[in-house]
């Protein structure tokens, strides 16, 4: 009990302190003969500090466990009064002092702080998120608003003019397509960052990527791309969004497409897909036979409107990249090299956790 | 070319933008000023109209500058390169700034970053226009200048050097070994030539021809 690396405080049926292990005396700040014979209360912030006796009393009278047996994330008080966030778990068991209660504490807080540190960093890729979504909306807009512009200016002058002929219709008619195409283009950008909450759903990973193979082959048969899936074995269940994931997929297939339609390709042009599951992650690997990635955008290309293509937004990346983050995991991307250190493709491909 | 064929005297609006539907709003807003027009969907194909179009065109530009294939400022630098400097009016629906300074360094005339009103896109046009007619004006000038001066004996160019750097025609008599009275033949006849009313306006025909010498 002395070497016990987690503290460990036994109290009796009255709450007095009997026992206060070395460890707990480091997490508390206590030596043993301070803590010894006081109420085991004073370890615990208000309100528990003084209600501490009456949940012995309720105890003892009813049997109901709320923390015995439990084991459940507390805060407790050092003597400095700095508060600490403990792992609890307490056991009770018969002593020649009587019933007792063994308590086990456990320090958390850099579990605590890790996951803060995570939420924070959700929040900070909801808002990455949001920013390039708006982002988007600015890039797609523009192109009709600047036409409708125009087209308002001719329509007022020639209205101002006093020609209400066919060439006002005609500018008029050239504003309400313009309009419509702008709300097409909101609708377009709402689409391509969908939903935003992933919903998730028990999901076999093979079958999915399966169908979305397969629903790419119809685009990539005609370009004279190959495309070849190796599902891992023994995959476990997932729980995804598929309809999310797919999108992240296709994503990665049009990519891997287009960076092959660049250049002639020495080894053909193929996609190989493949999954395998390793510890708690599924993983997904969707590697092309093109020129890889080019070695100054390797930073850039995950970041929105990095397009090495003219036609392309470039945010087909950030996008994945952010529903892949939503679902707990990372989206990664670099170039395969054969044994002669020549750039042989480039892959890319997420690890989603089980 | 889906505008009138436009005469080379009338100052021609050249529209190069690879969006359909903005180079027809231009058209119908330069149609409402009465400026003539023509629509090129790509930079290339300016490029390979200008044969036709003549060097000495007169009119702008007006520039996309993201397109496929060769850029706004790829053409730019294709017409620099060939002598043609008509004002160039640079749009860009993707507000990058670098690129519009780099385009005003390599002599743009002016950059519209849209949307803008249609308002303020017509006054540019309209000021590109204007940059345009003044440049025109120069140039003829200048040429009508030089076929004058052509017309000049050696013996008279001396006294027009000197006379419109402010030489009395004693100072140039001496200067030249001849009388003062040939001097002033030879001046009324530089006057006479280069059609020139005053002393005042020959001296400024002196500075227009070195400046651009």
């Amino acid at each position: 009990m002395d070497s016990a690396f987690d503290g460990i405080v036994v109290a009796d049926e009255r709450g007095i302190i009997r026992s206060f292990n070395p460890a707990a005396q480091r997490l508390f700040g206590y030596s043993e003969a301070e803590a010894l014979g006081q109420p085991v209360g004073l370890l615990m912030p208000e309100p528990h500090r003084s209600q501490h006796q009456r949940y012995i009393g309720r105890y003892l009278e009813t049997g109901d466990k709320h923390v015995i047996g439990v084991g459940r994330e507390v805060e407790a008080v050092r003597r400095d009064g700095e508060r600490l966030p403990i792992y609890l778990v307490v056991n009770e068991f018969d002593s020649r002092l009587g019933r007792c209660f063994a308590a086990v504490l456990h320090d958390v807080s850099a579990e605590v702080e890790a996951r803060d540190l995570r939420d924070r960093l959700t929040r900070a890729e909801r808002l990455g998120a949001m920013a390039e979504m708006t982002a988007a909306v600015a890039h797609e807009m523009n192109r009709p608003l600047s036409v409708l512009a125009v087209y308002a200016q001719v329509a007022r002058e020639l209205a101002e003019s006093g020609s209400a002929g066919s060439r006002l219709v005609c500018a008029l008619q050239n504003i309400i397509e313009q309009t419509r195409q702008a709300g097409l283009a909101v609708e377009r950008v709402r689409r391509l960052f969908q939903g935003g909450e992933p919903s998730f759903e028990a999901t076999d990973v093979n079958t999915l990527v399966s169908e979305t193979v397969e629903l790419a082959r119809t685009d990539t048969s005609p370009q004279g791309v190959m495309i070849e899936f190796s599902p891992g074995a023994d995959l476990p269940t997932l729980r995804c969004d598929p309809v999310q994931i797919q999108q992240v997929l296709r994503n990665l297939f049009c990519n891997a497409i287009e960076a092959m339609a660049e250049i002639e390709c020495r080894n053909g042009r193929t996609i190989r897909v493949s999954t395998w599951a390793d510890g708690g992650s599924v993983h997904v690997a969707v590697r092309d036979s093109g020129p890889g990635i080019d070695a100054q955008a390797v930073d850039d290309i995950f970041e929105p409107f990095q397009s090495s293509k003219k036609d392309s937004l470039g945010i087909g990346l950030a996008i994945s990249r952010t529903i892949v983050l939503n679902h707990g995991g990372n989206l990664h991307g670099e170039n395969v090299v054969d044994s002669n250190g020549r750039t042989i493709g480039a892959s890319f491909g997420f690890a989603l956790p089980v | 070319m889906d505008e009138t064929e436009a005469k080379t005297a009338n100052p021609t609006v050249f529209i190069v933008d690879d969006d359909d539907a903005m180079r027809d709003a231009v058209s119908a807003l330069m149609r409402n000023a009465g400026i003539a027009c023509r629509t090129y969907p790509s930079a290339q194909g300016f490029l390979d109209a200008l044969d036709h179009i003549g060097r000495d065109v007169g009119g702008c530009l007006v520039l996309d500058i993201r397109m496929p294939g060769m850029d706004g400022l790829e053409l730019q630098d294709a017409l620099t390169r060939r002598g043609v400097d008509l004002p160039i009016v640079f749009i860009s629906r993707y507000g990058d700034i670098p690129t519009a300074v780099r385009a005003m360094k390599s002599g743009a005339t002016d950059f519209l970053s849209l949307p803008a009103e249609g308002r303020v896109l017509r006054d540019r046009i309209a000021s590109a226009l204007d940059a345009d007619l003044a440049r025109r004006e120069r140039r003829r000038h200048l040429a009508e200048l030089r076929a004058r001066t052509a017309t000049l004996s050696p013996r008279e160019t001396e006294v027009f050097e000197r006379v419109a750097t402010g030489q009395a025609n004693k100072a140039i008599a001496i200067d030249l070994g001849i009388s003062e009275r040939t001097v002033e033949i030879h001046r009324s006849r530089v006057m006479k030539k280069m059609m020139a009313n005053n002393l005042a306006e020959l001296v400024r025909m002196k500075i227009f021809l070195d400046a651009r010498a």
